[in-house]
């Protein structure tokens, strides 16, 4: 194949993956996608700060939080901010502490340890209900 | 192996802008869009910034356009004391497009920032060839920031600040240094100087790193030259520095006048550059554990060991500096926070220490260009060790090319959603959200005298206040001109905020030593302050939320 034409076909399929890649990064996550049981994934580092054991997104919209030994420790009101991708809750501690977006492998979300946006470590949720 | 033009054997500039059209230069504009989607994605719509530094910037921007260049906006008598570059660039773009200060603020960045990745696959590519630089943008677009917020860590980010837009100047003093480092022209290191100072006038950090590097280089070389008795090659050396700092200081004028001039660099207050990023601090040793025990510090690592023990090049001795210059002055400035807090010894300080994290994660991205090309070198010589070198060649940068695809399009779902670009972006829509404090902030700009001071509480300071350089008795101490101490504004605030509940005699020789003209209270207040009319009895403005009266 001649050079221009090769650049031409390099150039297109450049094209084609950056519109690929855009469209799943920013296809919005719904309600739906975001309902099951969760648990957080474990970080060798980041023992510190209090987490929950588990974390339940009932269809209904009630939100609750486990201990450790299974007790719930926290009940609250759910519904999902699709434009933005938080989680919403009337749970002032709770509200937009948990994140999703979606990417390759679907749809994936974030618990963040710090209640406020300062800092931004996370830990992903690990579904248990699949 | 040697590191520069390692794969294509092009070089220079020229040849790097020659090869617009050209495999990396393709992946390089397909990454850098990529970055700058995310980036406009998350800021197209915002109407406020989200950093109490924007507003910082905002009262200087806003002093610009209110004809008061040079005076701090915030205490009375008192002078400019933050690199002017941002906001001096801020001011003209709203003079001459007529858009929002805050609009622009919030939005401009993903477009002014984009000089930082451009300069830096220009610096890559002109030190260590094309195929390290396409592997390190996309190590410094994509992996670098991790989960780390964008003002912490160098990399593309839509955030308008001094430190985010000034690494793309520093990654251009880089290029200029590696042509100058090879030059006993007095000319060249004057225009080395001017550079410097234009950097300085962006941000301090950086023009710090190259201050000091320029020194190093000067003065190393005009003592080798002395021990040789070549003396008019050392003249020759002492003549350059002299060229760079003479006109160093003439470019930063415009700052130094004032910090030199007015406070002769005496900081009384210590808390801006106290403060330390979490992560950086002992106590958050887990923190900086988690962010930094990663495949790109190790590759980071492994690839600047392999830099720095390879042959001797002009790129070695700045990368060599670039990272010891970062790493010491990081140690040093949380070393000086410290000691200054815990034991009282006040050690000369700058800027806070993350800045210089941030340039030292940058260098790591280089070096996972690097380590990154050894590996696929290894595996080419590994199974195509007997074809020819052009062949190799190619299959190299073909492999190169496939390996930064393959990762960009797998990681970028992740790093456009990552936490520093929406966090940020709710940071902005909280206050967005507050429309009573965009009110009260557009009332006092338009309608109180650039003399005018409001006395607030903190929050109210840094939150409504600022943005419009309007002065006040005391703000919050990190965003406060550090040449000023602190304490006794702080206690007159809080004297008078008492004197709005239970009678002061005291109070009005304290609202005339500081010129207090307004108070800005919440409404809820209201009801608490028995003495508030009393002392300022004219009601300028409420809303649903504050409430602004004068004496």
């Amino acid at each position: 194949m001649d050079p221009l034409p090769r650049k031409l076909l390099a150039i297109t399929i450049l094209c084609a993956l950056w519109a690929a890649v855009v469209l799943v990064a920013f296809v919005p996550v719904e309600k739906d996608a975001v309902v099951g049981s969760y648990r957080l994934h474990s970080s060798w580092f980041l023992q510190k700060e209090a987490r929950p054991a588990r974390i339940d997104l009932d269809k209904d919209g009630e939100l609750r939080v486990y201990a450790d030994h299974g007790e719930v420790t926290l009940r609250a009101k759910w519904w999902w901010d699709a434009a933005e991708g938080f989680l919403r809750s009337d749970a002032r501690e709770l509200d937009r502490r948990i994140r999703g977006y979606h990417g390759w492998t679907g749809t994936t979300l974030y618990w963040r340890l710090a209640p406020s946006f300062d800092y931004g470590e996370e830990l992903e949720m690990q579904r248990l209900d699949r | 192996m040697s590191m520069e033009g390692s794969t294509t054997g092009r070089n220079g500039i020229g040849k790097v802008l020659g090869g617009i059209g050209s495999t990396p230069v393709l992946l390089a504009i397909f990454m850098i869009t990529l970055a700058f989607n995310a980036g406009v994605r998350r800021s197209h719509d915002l109407t406020w910034p989200p950093y109490m530094d924007h507003a910082r910037d905002a009262s200087f921007a806003q002093s610009i356009l209110d004809g008061h260049y040079g005076e701090d906006p915030l205490y009375t008598g008192e002078s400019m004391w933050f690199t002017p570059m941002v906001f001096t660039l801020e001011a003209y773009a709203v003079e001459f497009t007529g858009v929002d200060l805050q609009v622009l603020q919030a939005r401009a960045g993903a477009f002014w920032n984009l000089l930082a990745p451009i300069v830096f696959f220009l610096l890559a590519w002109r030190w260590f060839g094309s195929s390290v630089a396409v592997v390190a943008l996309a190590a410094y677009l994509f992996v670098l920031p991790g989960q780390e917020p964008g003002w912490a860590v160098a990399t593309y980010s839509p955030l308008f600040l001094a430190m985010n837009f000034a690494q793309g100047l520093f990654f251009l003093m880089l290029l200029v240094l590696f042509r100058a480092f090879r030059s006993v022209s007095w000319v060249v290191w004057a225009a080395v100087g001017i550079g410097a100072g234009l950097l300085f006038l962006s941000h301090a950090a950086p023009a710090i790193l190259i201050v000091a590097m320029i020194a190093i280089h000067i003065i190393s070389r005009a003592i080798a030259a002395w021990r040789i008795r070549d003396r008019a090659q050392a003249g020759r050396y002492l003549l350059c520095g002299v060229a760079a700092g003479a006109t160093f200081i003439l470019v930063s004028l415009p700052l130094i006048w004032y910090v030199v001039g007015d406070y002769m660099l005496d900081q009384k207050d210590r808390i801006p550059t106290a403060f330390t990023y979490e992560p950086l601090s002992f106590r958050h040793a887990d923190r900086f554990l988690f962010h930094n025990v990663t495949l790109f510090v190790a590759m980071g690592i492994a690839g600047l060991f392999l830099l720095f023990r390879g042959k001797r090049s002009p790129q070695r001795t700045l990368m060599l500096m670039w990272v010891g210059l970062t790493t010491t002055l990081a140690l040093y400035a949380y070393l000086a926070m410290e000691l200054g807090l815990k034991y009282g010894i006040m050690m000369p300080t700058s800027v806070p220490s993350f800045h210089f994290y941030s340039y030292l994660k940058t260098a790591m991205a280089l070096g996972v260009g690097i380590a990154v090309l050894r590996m696929l070198q290894w595996v080419v010589d590994r199974y195509h060790g007997d074809r020819s070198a052009e062949f190799k060649r190619d299959r190299l940068a073909a492999m190169t090319a496939v390996l930064v695809l393959v990762g960009t399009l797998a990681i970028y779902p992740t790093n456009a959603n990552r936490p520093d670009l929406v966090n940020t972006r709710m940071f902005s829509m909280t206050r967005m959200a507050d429309t009573d404090a965009t009110d009260m902030y557009t009332i006092l700009r338009d309608k109180l005298p650039w003399e005018a001071v409001v006395l607030c509480d903190d929050e109210l300071s840094l939150w409504v206040v600022m943005a419009s350089a309007r002065k006040t008795v005391a703000t919050n101490a990190s965003m406060a001109n550090p040449y000023v101490l602190p304490a006794p504004r702080e206690a007159a605030r809080a004297q008078l905020l008492a004197a709005l509940e239970r009678s002061d005699p005291e109070a009005p020789k304290v609202l005339e030593a500081y010129h207090v003209t307004h108070v800005l209270v919440r409404t809820a207040d209201i009801d608490r302050m028995p003495e508030l009319t009393h002392w300022f009895p004219q009601s300028i403005h409420t809303n649903g939320t504050y409430a602004l009266y004068a004496r």
